[in-house]
């Protein structure tokens, strides 16, 4: 006989940190707390939507630092953005590398920002000032790589290998 | 910064400045040519209190900015971990990520 566990349903703020509890316990094995991740990750549709507005709304915020109420500039700004996601999506891509593009997309624009503002006003900020900007360059740099190991990370761990048929051979192409 | 009134009479302006950790008064004059010099102290001090003033918009504004790809960055870690759990691996010590055995 076997026994059902309800699975909890995951909505509302508490989400992240109960998928935070789900992570640790099913690392530890817990078959219950994997089924779980397993449902969040396949079945929440409209958590990877909040997910996403977030990342929409950090990377506006971001281009609105830089560009201010210059539409022009704006535009320019959304269209690299638009060009390095296209250059960094693969077709196997799913929802989480895809957000994690996106991560690195809003990190971009947070380096990009940080150091041109520094530029901008070098020489006429204060020590104080010139210390806070040199920090947050520095974190900005530091979440840029993050965010691009932990998409290398995602690629070459969790997308499954492809596997190609060829006449009575079969090829198993690993990993993106 | 201010005017100071002696008992022979006229007013007197001085300028407060720190040096060295230590504040310094500085005589400037008297007359017209002080009354320039507390001018242009004052307008001075207007746009310092400005310039301070739009520092603090500034920053205020980028750790707006900023909350928010942090926010970005934990979920997204998350989400990740997640990937990488249900995929079979586990986290040894926060490094590297390590197949299940």
């Amino acid at each position: 006989m076997t026994t059902r566990v309800a699975l909890p349903v995951l909505d509302g703020d508490e989400n992240t940190q109960q998928v935070v509890t789900f992570i640790q316990k099913a690392q530890t094995g817990d078959p219950v707390a994997l089924e779980a991740l397993t449902r969040v990750l396949d079945r929440q549709p409209e958590k990877w939507r909040s997910f996403g507005d977030v990342a929409a709304l950090a990377q506006s915020a971001q281009i609105q630092q830089a560009t201010g109420d210059d539409q022009l500039a704006r535009r320019g700004y959304e269209r690299n953005v638009a060009r390095l996601r296209a250059e960094l999506t693969r077709s196997q891509d799913g929802p989480v590398e895809l957000l994690l593009i996106e991560r690195i997309l809003t990190c971009w624009l947070q380096v990009g920002y940080a150091d041109a503002s520094y530029a901008q006003k070098a020489g006429t900020m204060s020590l104080e000032w010139s210390d806070y900007f040199l920090k947050r360059i520095d974190r900005a740099h530091r979440r840029l790589l993050t965010a691009t190991k932990t998409l290398a990370t995602v690629r070459k761990l969790a997308q499954p290998s492809v596997q190609i048929n060829v006449g009575e051979r079969q090829i198993n192409l690993v990993k993106g | 910064m201010g005017w100071e009134r002696r008992e022979r009479g006229g007013l007197y302006y001085y300028r407060n400045t720190w040096q060295g950790g230590r504040p310094v008064k500085t005589y400037v004059g008297l007359g017209r040519l002080a009354d320039v010099a507390a001018r242009r102290d004052a307008q001075e001090r207007a746009q310092r209190v400005e310039r301070t003033a739009a520092d603090r918009e500034e920053r205020a504004r980028l750790q707006v900015a900023d909350a928010l790809v942090d926010q970005l960055c934990r979920e997204t870690d998350i989400l990740a971990a997640a990937a990488l759990t249900v995929a079979g691996y586990h986290q040894h010590d926060r490094g590297a990520w390590r197949r299940r055995r």
